[in-house]
């Protein structure tokens, strides 16, 4: 009986839960280093879902609360809610681009191609991006 | 009455046999008139289809002349402006596991101490990336990176945490490596004679050259590890160093005592004893620094 009530309550939080926010899509916009990665989390240790190539082109979503329908922002615009095939993460606003770039591996195709860069390679140059600091001095 | 039916049938056939060859040409001579260009000649002149006929010639050239040229560009290789950035990135995605970049770390506030350090000194929109190392085989380093795009700064995290840096003392020794960088000597000290003809070409019809890009990257990692900076190189950055701080001299107090807590290190702590043949030396640019003593 104690379990049955448990599991009653557990089921109508959970569905109560289910339904406050809903994702919806926000335009289209494409990878601008070489390789990159889809967080499973806003954070940059987070679980890396996908390792992606510069150009690739990714869904940009909002999320939008159901009742109050305001979107969330994720860390003052620093990071992107984005889905790309069946994977939906994050990944941070400065490693996108609106307009598909010229990318290293579309001007030398074949030398990137020859290089031989193994799966783990690909995955370590994206972690790159995700560790750099990186910055810009500025006029005043 | 026999030899009758035989001349009347006689003429019907011979009539009819003249008509057959006034009326009839064989297929094969009309095929031969079809066949007869010059017949048409001037009748394809005037409707002006020789014209179009040269003029799809050269359209057709022109057309194959573009796709092999298009061709030739994917085995385009980067020229000296494009290479060096690319190249230090994939010397770094090598050495991971050695160098360790992928670890959990803090926001130790690195990038806008650097930014205003930068400003301060009247040097803008420099772009820089700075790339933290959990790993005391490296201290600092700044890789060769293209002409007007960001420099590659990469600084250890054990090192930092040994010598207790504040953020002040850690923009100072990132921008010494940033002067490196703009002095060029990484990049003159690892170039190999045989990137003269590979930067910049083309290697259509043959293999990539990967053995020369495996020269290079002992390069980096001979520089790095083994042989580091000259000491006519680090008079150089000290002089340029203490040119530039000498305006604010609580900066280049904090540049002279920072050269005085990396010569303590180096003295004490087994882990940095190669620093002095990376960058000589800590005791040798404070005698550098350190105002001349003249008698009046």
């Amino acid at each position: 009986m104690k379990t049955f009530l448990a599991l009653l309550c557990f089921f109508s939080l959970s569905s109560a839960f289910a339904a406050t926010v809903k994702r919806e899509r926000n335009g289209q916009a494409y990878l601008v280093n070489i390789f990159g990665h889809i967080h499973q989390n806003p954070t940059k240790s987070s679980q890396s879902l996908t390792t992606i190539a510069c150009g690739h082109p990714l869904r940009l979503l909002k999320e939008i609360a159901v009742e109050t329908k305001t979107e969330t922002v994720l860390f003052a615009g620093e990071w992107n809610l984005v889905a790309s095939g069946p994977y939906e993460g994050y990944i941070r606003q400065e490693q996108l681009t609106a307009k598909k770039p010229e990318c290293f591996q579309d001007r030398f195709p074949k030398f990137f191609n020859d290089l031989g860069l193994e799966v783990t390679d690909m995955f370590y140059w994206g972690r790159l991006y995700d560790h750099y600091e990186m910055g810009k001095s500025e006029q005043p | 009455m026999k030899t009758l039916i035989i001349f009347l049938v006689g003429c019907l056939f011979s009539s009819s046999i003249y008509c057959v060859e006034e009326v009839s040409e064989t297929l094969l001579e009309r095929n031969q008139q079809l066949l007869d260009f010059q017949a048409i000649r001037d009748v394809l002149k005037s409707d002006s289809l020789e014209q179009s006929v040269e003029t799809q010639k050269v359209e057709v050239q022109s057309v194959k002349k573009n796709r092999e040229q298009g061709n030739k560009m994917l085995f385009q290789l980067p020229s000296d402006r494009e290479f060096w950035s690319f190249f230090s990135e994939y010397w770094l995605v090598k050495n991971a596991p050695v160098l360790k970049y992928d670890f959990i770390k803090p926001d130790y506030g690195i990038k806008e101490a650097f930014k205003i350090f930068l400003e301060g000194l009247g040097i803008y929109n420099q772009g820089f990336r700075i790339l933290l190392l959990n790993t005391p085989a490296i201290s600092h380093f700044a890789l060769p990176s293209n002409p007007n795009e960001d420099v590659i700064l990469i600084l250890s995290v054990p090192f930092i945490r040994a010598l207790d840096l504040s953020k002040t003392e850690i923009s100072l020794l990132l921008f010494e490596d940033y002067l490196r960088s703009k002095q060029g000597y990484f990049k003159s000290m690892a170039y190999i004679p045989e990137l003269e003809g590979f930067l910049g070409g083309n290697y259509q019809g043959k293999t990539l050259d990967r053995e020369l890009l495996a020269k290079l990257s002992k390069k980096y990692d001979e520089i790095i590890y083994d042989k580091g900076f000259q000491f006519q190189q680090q008079f150089e950055i000290t002089r340029q160093m203490d040119t530039r701080l000498k305006p604010d001299l609580n900066l280049w107090n904090t540049y002279f005592l920072l050269n005085q807590k990396i010569d303590n290190l180096v003295k004490r702590n087994v882990l940095y004893q190669k620093y002095n043949q990376i960058y000589p030396s800590a005791e040798l640019k404070m005698n550098w620094l350190k105002p001349k003593n003249s008698v009046l």
